[in-house]
């Protein structure tokens, strides 16, 4: 039960960030180019990699990973504006978003979970000398 | 008020999602991750494309499910770093289908979210005029 807690608090903030955050920068672009989920996802997928990199704990896992990034990340909104561009037919700019979230959301998750064992490499040789 | 709405369809969504989550994950595929954003496209269609025009629903209810529960529910950083986990480990077919698979199924579930709802919009035009 306090597992599910954890969550909930963790996707309460999470949400609560990808909405104000995405709010703002609509607010302050005009283009129609989905910036805000873009840096959501991307700076979501490298903080995933790197908790999950360092080996976080349960408590950690779950409400910062599980609750707080995996709320603040999020496909479905992406997938909407995948179809709202494809409407558009600004298929540049949908070819551009998909690559860039698919490549860059992986890439920065890949970046993320090494730089997580090199920091446990590095504390595990630091604590055994 | 919005914050509210978002805060707590939010929380319920994260909870759903780890509630399938420890319920599905298989070892090899992520099914669990896999079926929650799929589904979570074609439900987002409806609610933005279908549920808000329907009377007696309010935007902030509107806001709270799109972006609250289903914006939620499905998550982008948990399939990102499970296909990094794909390629860290050498199985680069088995990365490259998860990431492919994702994007593809994401779109034609949503586009079919968006589809449906344009029937559906339809047919309670027809209903309402006879």
């Amino acid at each position: 039960m306090s597992n599910f807690l954890l969550v909930m608090a963790g996707g309460a903030i999470g949400s609560l960030c990808r909405f104000g955050l995405s709010s703002l920068m609509k607010r302050d672009t005009s283009s129609s180019f989905p910036l805000a989920t873009l840096w959501i996802n991307l700076v979501g997928s490298f903080g995933m990699g790197l908790l999950v990199g360092i080996h976080a704990n349960h408590f950690s896992q779950l409400l910062i990973g599980t609750g707080l990034i995996g709320g603040f990340t999020t496909f479905s909104t992406f997938e909407m504006e995948n179809i709202t561009l494809f409407q558009q037919r600004a298929y540049r700019k949908l070819i551009l978003y998909v690559l860039s979230s698919g490549v860059g959301g992986v890439g920065l998750a890949m970046v993320g979970l090494q730089i997580g064992n090199l920091l446990i490499y590095l504390s595990a040789s630091n604590s055994g000398l | 008020m919005y914050y509210i709405y978002i805060a707590i369809f939010g929380a319920i969504g994260s909870a759903l999602r780890y509630w399938i989550s420890i319920t599905l994950e298989g070892n090899l595929f992520p099914y669990g991750t896999f079926l929650i954003n799929i589904a979570g496209s074609f439900l987002l269609a409806v609610v933005v494309t279908y549920l808000s025009t329907l009377p007696g629903i309010s935007n902030r209810l509107v806001v709270g499910l799109g972006t609250g529960l289903i914006g939620s529910f499905t998550t982008f950083s948990a399939f990102s770093v499970q296909a990094a986990d794909f390629i860290l480990n050498r199985h680069y077919v088995m990365g490259g289908a998860y990431v492919l698979i994702s994007l593809l199924c994401g779109f034609l579930s949503a586009a079919l979210g968006v589809y449906a709802s344009n029937k559906w919009i339809v047919r309670r035009g027809l209903t309402e005029n006879e």
